[in-house]
């Protein structure tokens, strides 16, 4: 019910933040604290020393339109995304992956970069992320580097960040317009947990497909992009036996966990209703979401 | 193995400024009832879902007990005791008294709390809104048909403004 | 009804102010000096052997004032008292584990800190050594006694009690079919918003605990903490606060942190506070009894029942705490709404190794109406009747009520035929009917499903009788007192406790009637207190039982303060007594117009006493206790008797659609007719309705404890036990049918526990829309996988 101890620190830099991670072992950082802070009080995870990021001036809040993409700040909130014209606008599947983040209260406080690092597989935006082309900006003790958002998850709550690492920020490209996106998750509730979600983003021309991608979530450790049904649908036309083929192609060989909430038979299951239902939607089946 | 040390908070609460000592890990909604020693802010759970110790902080509806007090320092919080003024009303609790949308009343503050920001974000909300709005709010008693109805009543009681 | 002036209006609720405002007061607000808290460090088990318990860590935490254990209990308290004689009786119940974990999240460790925070960290300084046994967790297995959870008493079966009336072994043969049928009821738990809580705090000068907690009925609870603690009633106070954040039953069996509490309180001289979370809550806050089912029923061709034999499996977990209570009490609804004659129920209350259950909203009665509800869907479906048919040629007819059934049972009053057509008609049943067979052709699958539930009220305690003839607990009692005090204001006090249920305005409004006045006028004195307040033994806020209870108490006092009023009020205005009536707290007299109000007259009975007629006392107070009279009181060797006051019912019908692609059910449509009685105020009956329809839809839909092989709860919080948020509750639509009650003050039925209607009515719809499929669902509750499977059979591959 309540976290175990920890010295916190609040820095006003980067600089100083990175020196802190650096320094301090048993370190983490704290950015909307919707993911860390209930693992903390159920004593999942426990850290010596916490370290606040929300002073850090370069990390603030923002969304800048950068011509042919956009930045976003790590610190920006999920509430913020979701009602911003711009992502709406541009980036739909993210406003949308955003808008469905639990709750409110939540959406409030939770961070887009805090969501990209807790590395939950079952999160919205590393879905949305995935299926757009996302680079993650991360400062550390040996300095800037850019990190492509397909490189980034490694295991089970495990990014490429290392300890002294922190995102920055998100540059994502807009895709052509002509690009459809869509994100689908299935959660018995709006405070549980998705059992099954996925991203889709595909250019069209008519109902051909010059290009595909799909990310699942709760499919296994990380979130993924399924390379061979978005091989498979390359330059095929949407009709419902390529839907029908890709959604089989995009759970093939995956391994999603098996616990309480849901079997690894019934989740893989969900995940080809969602690709199949998704797909759909684009060329203006039923609708779901 | 960290050391106990304190860190030195200050915020207001309802306008009253409240300082302590406390150890970091202290989550807000602890600072608001055993410091502050404002008891209307609730614990329903220990899972950041029910809502019950929803208060607004810096204008914007939190969970209290998925925060840090020390992360409210210089923060302007709103809780469930700050909404009666000189004795009258807020029309969201008088909307939520005249529909009867409670009954055991323990979600009532955090309901309140988080309708509150609802209003001020979409002075009309539809059913679905509403619906959507409060999903992290629980509420074991009502069924929340009544808890709709209120919402709706305040929104006509505030003539479609801010509250 | 319409006489009424102010009883059955919807006017405000009081109670609401406090709540709205943030100025309720719930246990955990409740502050005191130099309070210690408490933490349990709970089994990870549900069935070991305690080896070796190392707390030495924990006492050098900074912090840390106390550690105590389960093994240390005997050395201060006796075991609690058991309802069944032995060997039953001989069972050993401490509220920690002694030598033993009986179930998963049983409390082992005590530890008292100076704050919360230390508390939970000192739970992390102790170890404990376990020898892992094997647990015994199905009721079917607990029966071959194999594994057995208390072996001092060499059984697991706690009690057997078997009904048997009129002749089953005849109506089998008579029958054209017999049906044989196999229902589980799951276990779940009610999760109030507020968990358990107590502070306890010892007079060293006085031998005097007072005991602070959100216990709903205190005063029966009592005894057994007395016990525990070796001191009579007089030395223990009860409060409850103001606000009791909902219970649902559950909020009975905290006794057991009381009594340590208690303890910790004398030994360390200084206030001792608790407050479970919600992960203790849901795993040990007090399941939901599973119950499991086999029955065997005899038909004829057109649906009639000529007779039906039950055998009932009631698993009540390691210890009984309000057990086997449950093993009779749904003997309430023996026949549910149906006139059948010819019954036999065998019924086994058994230990298993999970958390001991607890009375929970519907308690007993909701697993017996999920069966006969069950039942008759298969009958229909069996002889190919509608559903509808089967219940209207089985229900107790209208012209029958009151209904005296084979148990003893005294039915007071209702028309289940026309509430079961109002239904139809709100439901669109015929529409519904027409609309899945075209959703069929198109493969949807969409169900529509009906259950009646009776929900019985205000309990008759004779029925432990028919489980020990020689427990001393019978009949049910309450007790009110109303004050006209020296200022002319109206104060009532009350032995109820309040967790939702408005007593304050419903109250209000009962007085308000007797003595002519406006029911803002009356003051009820909110919370409870065994030393300030009144009470009777059966006091509380449990089996739906104060719109009967607490009215009959209320009224007894109102009307005895009514009559010496009206003497008073004779005397002085020499006036005949049947000249004088009470309008707006005047008295006047419609002969003459002479009047006296009530805030002089109270300052003449109070205060200026020689004007009084000289056989009058002074003061204006009148004290009652009621005590209802269900004719048949007691139960004879046949176990026959009236157990419960008054037999509200509800008919529930659901329009569900299973996705085939998901296994998800989503309501289309939902209707609950209620036939409450007389509703003192409707806004509250309404609500009590609608949020008992929610906790069935939850139970059916959503709620189901899971363990695993040892015993261990796999879904103990939110996250994975997960109640009904306000973007996935159904839009239902409530509608009344009134008939008023034969056995109570004002003809108000006992509400609120909604028998479980949404939950037979749900899975009766589940399973009429995978009817094509032949899938036949055994529980009372179903998960999307499970349903995805039953579609999908043929599909899936290994």
């Amino acid at each position: 019910m309540r976290p175990p101890p920890f010295n916190y620190y609040a820095p006003l830099t980067l600089r100083d933040t990175i020196e802190l991670l650096h320094t301090k072992e048993d370190s983490k950082v704290l950015a909307g604290g919707q993911s860390l802070i209930p693992m903390l009080k159920l004593r999942l995870a426990r850290f010596s020393n916490i370290i606040d990021l929300k002073k850090v001036k370069e990390l603030a809040p923002r969304i800048e339109d950068k011509g042919d993409r956009v930045f976003i700040s790590a610190l920006t909130t999920h509430d913020t995304i979701s009602k911003s014209d711009l992502i709406k606008t541009k980036l739909p599947i993210l406003a949308t992956a955003a808008s469905q983040i639990a709750d409110q209260q939540i959406r409030n406080r939770g961070t887009i970069g805090g969501n990209v690092a807790h590395a939950d597989p079952s999160a919205n935006f590393p879905i949305a992320l995935l299926t757009l082309d996302t680079k993650i900006i991360a400062e550390g003790y040996n300095g800037e580097r850019v990190i492509d958002i397909n490189n980034f998850y490694k295991y089970l709550f495990t990014t490429e960040l290392s300890n002294d690492e922190v995102i920055k920020g998100f540059e994502i490209k807009y895709p052509s317009p002509d690009t459809k996106q869509v994100f689908l998750k299935i959660a018995r509730s709006a405070i549980t947990w998705p059992i099954a979600l996925v991203g889709i983003t595909i250019r069209l021309e008519k109902t051909h497909v010059i290009e595909a991608r799909i990310a699942l979530g709760a499919a296994g450790p990380t979130p993924l992009r399924v390379k061979k049904a978005e091989e498979f649908l390359k330059n095929r036309e949407l009709d419902e036996e390529t839907i029908l083929k890709a959604s089989e192609y995009a759970v093939e060989g995956i391994k999603p966990i098996s616990d309480v909430e849901a079997s690894s038979e019934y989740r893989k299951h969900l995940l080809k209703v969602l690709v199949k239902r998704g797909l759909k939607s684009i060329v203006g089946g039923e609708s779901y979401g | 193995m960290a050391e106990n040390n304190k860190v030195r908070v200050s915020m207001k609460i309802n306008g009253r400024e409240y300082t302590a000592e406390i150890e970091p890990r202290m989550l807000l909604v602890d600072f608001i009832r055993d410091i502050a020693k404002l008891k209307g802010t609730k614990i329903g759970c220990d899972t950041s879902q029910c809502g019950a110790c929803t208060v607004i902080v810096n204008g914007v509806s939190v969970k209290s007990c998925t925060m840090f007090a020390v992360e409210a320092d210089g923060a302007e919080i709103l809780t469930i005791e700050g909404l009666e003024q000189d004795g009258k009303l807020h029309p969201i609790q008088e909307s939520f008294w005249e529909n009867h949308a409670l009954q055991c009343g323990y979600c009532t503050a955090g309901m309140i709390m988080s309708v509150y920001y609802l209003l001020k974000t979409n002075p009309n909300p539809t059913e679905e809104d509403i619906r959507r709005g409060l999903a992290g709010n629980i509420c074991r008693c009502t069924g929340y048909i009544n808890i709709i109805k209120a919402v709706k009543t305040a929104s006509q009681k505030l003539g479609g403004n801010k509250p | 009804m319409n006489e009424y002036k102010w009883i059955g209006k919807p006017i405000k609720i009081k109670d609401d102010y406090y709540p709205v405002t943030g100025k309720a007061t719930y246990l955990d607000d409740i502050e005191l000096p130099n309070t210690a808290y408490v933490a349990f460090l709970r089994s990870p088990y549900g069935h070991a052997k305690i080896k070796k318990i190392d707390y030495s860590k924990a006492l050098q935490r900074k912090g840390v004032i106390y550690v105590l254990t389960g093994k240390e209990l005997p050395n201060y308290l006796s075991p609690y008292p058991q309802i069944p004689k032995p060997p039953a009786g001989n069972l050993v119940d401490y509220p920690m584990a002694v030598e033993k974990v009986r179930y998963y999240g049983e409390p082992v460790v005590a530890v008292v800190a100076e704050d919360k925070y230390t508390a939970e960290d000192a739970l992390e300084d102790i170890d404990i050594e376990y020898e892992v046994l094997k647990p015994v967790l199905d009721v079917e297995e607990a029966v071959k006694n194999e594994i057995l959870v208390h072996e001092e008493i060499g059984t697991n079966i706690i009690w057997i009690g078997e009904w048997n009336y009129g002749d089953v072994e005849k109506a089998l043969k008579e029958a054209d079919l017999v049906i044989e049928d196999k229902f589980i009821f799951h276990r779940y738990t009610a999760a109030p918003l507020e968990t358990a809580g107590a502070m306890a705090v010892y007079d060293g000068i006085n031998d005097v605990y007072t005991i602070y907690s959100n216990n709903i009925m205190p005063m029966f609870t009592l005894p057994l903490i007395c016990t525990a603690l070796r001191v009579p009633p007089s030395k223990v106070r009860m409060i409850t606060p103001p606000n009791i954040g909902g219970s649902f039953g559950t909020k009975i069996i905290n006794y057991t942190y009381m009594t340590v509490l208690a303890l910790l309180a004398r030994l360390l001289k200084r206030p001792i506070k608790y407050v479970e979370t919600r992960t203790e809550n849901i795993t040990n806050g007090g399941h939901s009894n599973g119950r499991t089912f086999y029955v065997k029923v005899g038909v004829k061709k057109d649906g009639e029942i000529t007779g039906i034999s039950v055998t009932a499996y009631d698993d009540i977990g390691a210890y009984p705490r309000y057990e086997p209570a449950g093993a009779v009490v749904w003997s309430q609804v023996l026949h549910g709404m149906y006139r059948v004659k010819n019954i036999k129920i065998t019924f086994y209350s058994v230990l298993t190794n999970k958390p001991p259950t607890s009375p929970v909203r519907g308690y007993s009665r909701i697993q017996h109406n999920f069966m006969w509800e069950r039942l008759m869907d298969r009958i229909a479906k069996k002889l190919g009747l509608d559903p509808v048919e089967v219940r209207l040629k089985n229900y107790i007819r209208p012209e029958e009520m009151p209904y005296e059934g084979p148990s003893g049972v005294i039915y007071d009053g209702g028309n289940y035929i026309e509430a079961l057509k109002l239904l139809l008609k709100y439901l669109e049943y015929d529409k519904w009917r027409e609309l899945q067979k075209e959703y069929r052709k198109q493969g949807r699958y969409i169900g529509i499903g009906i259950s009646g539930v009776i929900d019985s009220g205000a309990n008759n305690f004779a029925q432990v009788k028919m489980i020990n003839k020689d427990f001393p607990v019978s009949g049910n009692s309450e007790a009110a007192l109303i004050m006209v005090d020296p200022g002319g204001d109206i104060i009532v006090r009350v032995g109820t406790t309040d967790s939702g249920q408005s007593h304050d305005t419903t109250f209000s409004q009962v007085v308000a009637e007797i003595l002519g006045v406006n029911p803002e006028d009356i003051k009820i004195i909110r919370g409870f207190d065994s030393w300030s307040n009144v009470w009777a033994i059966h006091s509380g806020s449990y089996a739906s039982r104060n719109a009967v209870m607490a009215t009959g108490a209320l009224i007894g006092a109102a009307r005895r303060l009514k009559e010496k009023i009206l003497k008073i009020a004779s005397f002085l205005l020499k006036e005949d007594e049947s000249n004088l009536d009470i309008n707006n707290g005047v008295i006047v007299s419609k002969v003459t117009g002479r009047s006296i109000s009530l805030r002089d007259l109270a300052t003449i009975a109070w205060t200026d006493v020689n004007l009084l007629p000289g056989d009058i006392e002074p003061g204006l107070v009148s004290f009652y206790i009621y005590r209802p009279d269900f004719r048949r009181n007691l139960p004879d060797e046949n176990k026959r008797i009236n157990n419960t006051l008054t037999y509200s019912y509800e008919l529930h019908g659901v329009v569900i659609e299973v996705d085939k692609d998901t296994g998800m059910v989503k309501i289309l449509k939902q209707v609950v007719i209620g036939d409450p009685g007389i509703m003192i105020n409707p806004l509250v009956v309404e609500g009590q309705e609608i949020g008992a329809a929610m906790h069935g839809n939850e139970a059916a839909l959503n709620f189901r404890v899971y363990f695993d092989e040892n015993g261990a709860i796999l879904n103990p919080n939110f996250l994975n036990y997960t109640p009904m948020t306000i973007d996935r509750m159904s839009n239902l639509e409530l509608y009344h049918y009134i008939t008023p009650s034969t056995s109570s003050p004002v003809g108000a039925r006992g509400v609120g526990e909604g028998g479980g209607g949404p939950i037979a009515a749900i899975i009766n719809a589940v399973e009429d829309a995978l009817e094509p499929l032949g899938v036949k669902l055994i529980m009372s509750n179903v998960v999307s996988e499970e349903l995805w499977k039953e579609v999908n059979k043929n599909d899936i591959k290994g």
